[in-house]
């Protein structure tokens, strides 16, 4: 939109000029926190696979727990290197996934090493999963949950297992906040890439 | 800076407009991944804090994954925390504001039958720097820490910003690989953006016809 010049308000000219997408306001003004309970949703509501876990603030997410198999840490922080490799080589790499943020970790508090994979995004819990699913059989390249115990052998023509391995691990937070609650990534880049472009054109001005 | 009008530009005034934090467009454009070696530091990128080697900023910026065991009994004092700190932002946004954050989330999880409390957090302070704000927040604003239910969280908190750090630096598991859409990019940048989208869209609003 920025990049346009803007269209001329002159009386005889009736067409009006379409905004889209537009944040309201008070949805990502006010930094928000919500308290969520045990089960990590308010009321049941039933989606293809279990009940949905709602948005929050800090958008939909999860924060996924399981057992690494033994021995198989090293090969865990080699796929690091991988993903990373593969999103430099093409940056749009996981863009079907609609993230914010990722992060995978390994922790060990007395009961074996575990992994936790953190994740902020735009789509439903299930969506996610679906399209992580289709994208890696698109790709080719394997998942780093292949190291970890339970993970269904059949999970790349078998999307409901993979889904009920992540909901069976899935540790919903009991707090929740963001700092501009419930602006999608899109929006982010696009607000972003507006004050660019507007950057850009007080430059040429002086 | 959108929400001004823009000084106008006779030929005589050399005066120039200043632009100011503009990041340039490669460093968020492009959606990033890192992976970080094990305990969190590039060898030959280590530096020093006041309290050890500062973990690095990544794609995903600052942060931290601390996980602590919760005290037998003590989970329900975790969920009424929640509701507090719930209410305390509604009654005031700003109350977290100087912890820089974008997003925060405390999950309880259990392994071999024992509740652990994780601490996920990305902001844009260092982490030191968050753990000594941290301190600073709870000794003004009274609010009770949720990590009183943590084992080994120490008494002093509200009082010793080190003591913070220490339990933070002892109870954080570094990740071994983070991933933006937006990398790098600050809380202000993004409220600042969205704010002069907001503004843009606004004005194109006002200059449509009945």
């Amino acid at each position: 939109m920025a990049k346009q010049p803007l269209a001329k308000a002159s009386s005889d000219n009736p067409k009006k000029l379409q905004i889209v997408e537009r944040p309201t306001t008070s949805d990502w003004m006010k930094p928000s926190a919500v308290a969520l309970p045990k089960e990590g949703y308010f009321t049941v509501e039933k989606g293809r696979y279990g009940p949905v876990f709602p948005r929050t603030p800090a958008n939909y997410g999860f924060s996924v727990v399981a057992k690494v198999k033994p021995g198989r840490e090293q090969a865990m922080r080699d796929y690091g290197k991988n993903i990373e490799a593969a999103v430099k080589a093409d940056s749009a790499v996981l863009a079907p996934l609609k993230l914010h943020y990722l992060r995978w970790i390994l922790f060990d508090v007395g009961s074996g090493l575990h992994f936790m994979y953190q994740g902020i995004f735009d789509t439903d819990f299930d969506k996610y999963l679906e399209d992580a699913v289709a994208l890696f059989n698109k790709t080719g390249i394997t998942t780093v949950f292949t190291n970890l115990e339970g993970w269904p052998q059949d999970w790349r023509t078998n999307v409901p297992k993979v889904i009920k391995f992540f909901r069976d691990h899935q540790c919903p937070s009991f707090l929740e906040y963001g700092e501009y609650p419930y602006v999608s990534a899109d929006e982010v880049k696009k607000a972003l890439t507006l004050k660019d472009a507007f950057s850009n054109m007080l430059d040429q001005m002086q | 800076m959108a929400t001004r009008p823009l000084p106008r530009e006779p030929r005589g005034d050399q005066k120039k407009t200043k632009i100011v934090e503009r990041r340039k467009a490669e460093d968020w454009t492009k959606p990033q991944a890192m992976a970080i070696p094990k305990g969190g530091y590039f060898a030959d990128k280590i530096e020093q804090g006041r309290y050890g080697p500062i973990f690095p900023q990544t794609p995903a910026c600052y942060g931290f994954s601390v996980v602590a065991k919760v005290i037998p009994g003590r989970e329900e004092h975790l969920y009424n925390h929640a509701k507090v700190i719930e209410k305390a932002i509604a009654d005031d946004p700003t109350t977290l504001a100087i912890l820089k954050a974008h997003y925060l989330r405390w999950v309880i999880f259990s392994i071999k039958g024992e509740s652990y409390m994780m601490y996920q957090g990305i902001f844009d302070t260092d982490f030191d720097k968050y753990c000594e704000d941290a301190s600073f927040l709870f000794g003004k604003t009274g609010i009770i820490s949720a990590f009183e239910a943590l084992e080994w969280w120490p008494a002093d908190y509200a009082t010793n910003p080190s003591s913070i750090v220490k339990f933070f630096r002892e109870h954080h598991f570094p990740s071994f690989l983070e991933y933006s859409e937006h990398p790098y990019v600050s809380c202000e940048q993004v409220r600042k953006a969205l704010t002069l989208k907001a503004s843009f869209s606004s004005m194109l609003d006002q200059m449509q016809e009945e």
